[in-house]
């Protein structure tokens, strides 16, 4: 069966179907919604296809069929996720080993860059199918509260702890002298 | 009953009274009562009176249906549902605006093996062009049917217009339309 085709009025017969079984129209919409079901086929059939059509969706498994985490718009877990990964590589390697080898002048530089790499998180965090893929891996909800306080103190600058990191000396570092 | 055809022959052989025939009969049901079922649900989303309906269909196309002609005779009993289930719902006293479990309308117990078949294709077909929407299409998708709750609902708290939120749907919906049609077989 193929779903009818539109009402010769330009208007969607299938659409104003689904919001007919779904209780969603007017009383005046269904008034005349059901006028037209007296005569018109292709309404009758239409009705018929989304019952079917709904239906199938309700019966399918919700948690197989709709395997992204609902998100309220605003949302920044992806952002503390990406953060403590680079937080964790400024503490451990990367850090480090920049700041061993870098002289110190370089290091408001790293502070910049710090700033720098905030912001790209956030950019990337306003990306909802970024988002709702990293939700979806994201199984701890006890963190996403955490992480979501976090966020919304930041009001766009990273944390003062990162900032202030990006300015200490690496702690393995070889002494050396100041130029 | 309006637009009874009374200008043909019956096309087969009846038993008495110029009737259809009762193997006419059965596989008119076979034929349509699937498709009429879930028509007059959705007039009068209730499924136990739909089962009543349906039998009311049957029983005046056992009457009168060899008034009708082969060709039209879907429209026929399509018609007679329509003007039976809005009969019924007004005994019932039925008119409910409100939302409706929409999985309730298309389970029955009693449902024939091969109806129960077709469902497991249809669903499987639709889980498939599911995956394939937009999240965003599919959350508000999953809000309305699975979470149950109204647009205007959906439109609150996701912080969206209303209009934005009923056009995802109704993408979504063709797209699951779309898939359904490519996926299906009849």
């Amino acid at each position: 069966m193929t779903f009818p085709a539109r009402f010769p009025d330009g208007s969607d017969l299938s659409w104003t179907a689904f919001r007919y079984v779904a209780g969603e129209t007017s009383s005046a919409e269904a008034d005349a919604f059901e006028a037209r079901l007296a005569d018109d086929q292709a309404a009758r059939e239409a009705v018929a296809a989304a019952v079917e059509l709904s239906g199938a969706i309700a019966l399918l498994d919700p948690v197989a069929a709709f395997p992204s985490r609902p998100r309220k718009r605003g949302s920044r877990a992806m952002v503390w996720v990406a953060t403590g990964i680079a937080a964790g590589l400024m503490l451990g390697f990367g850090f480090d080993y920049l700041s061993s080898r870098l002289p110190t002048t370089a290091q408001p530089r790293m502070a910049e860059e710090v700033v720098r790499a905030w912001s790209d998180l956030r950019r990337q965090a306003d990306d909802p199918d970024a988002l709702t893929h990293q939700l979806a891996l994201n199984d701890d909800t006890a963190d996403l509260a955490a992480t979501l306080a976090l966020v919304s103190d930041s009001e766009g600058e990273p944390p003062s702890w990162m900032s202030e990191l990006a300015t200490l000396p690496p702690l393995n570092a070889s002494p050396r002298s100041e130029n | 009953m309006d637009e009874l055809d009374h200008r043909e022959p019956p096309d087969v052989l009846s038993t008495s009274d110029q009737r259809l025939d009762p193997s006419r009969i059965a596989a008119l049901y076979v034929e349509h009562a699937t498709e009429l079922r879930r028509f007059v649900l959705g007039v009068v989303r209730d499924p136990d009176l739909a089962s009543d309906v349906l039998q009311a269909v049957f029983a005046k196309a056992i009457e009168q249906g060899h008034h009708s002609r082969e060709e039209t005779r879907k429209g026929w009993l399509f018609r007679v549902a329509f003007h039976e289930a809005l009969a019924h719902r007004r005994r019932e006293n039925v008119r409910d605006q409100a939302r409706r479990k929409l999985s309730s309308l298309w389970t029955r117990a009693d449902e024939r093996p091969e109806e129960s078949l077709i469902r497991g294709e249809t669903v499987q077909a639709v889980r498939k062009a599911l995956e394939r929407l937009p999240p965003e299409q599919r959350q508000v998708v999953q809000a309305r049917i699975h979470d149950e709750k109204t647009f205007a609902q959906i439109a609150s708290e996701l912080n969206l217009p209303l209009g934005t939120v009923l056009t995802r749907m109704r993408l979504a919906m063709e797209r699951l339309r779309r898939g359904l049609e490519t996926g299906e077989r009849w």
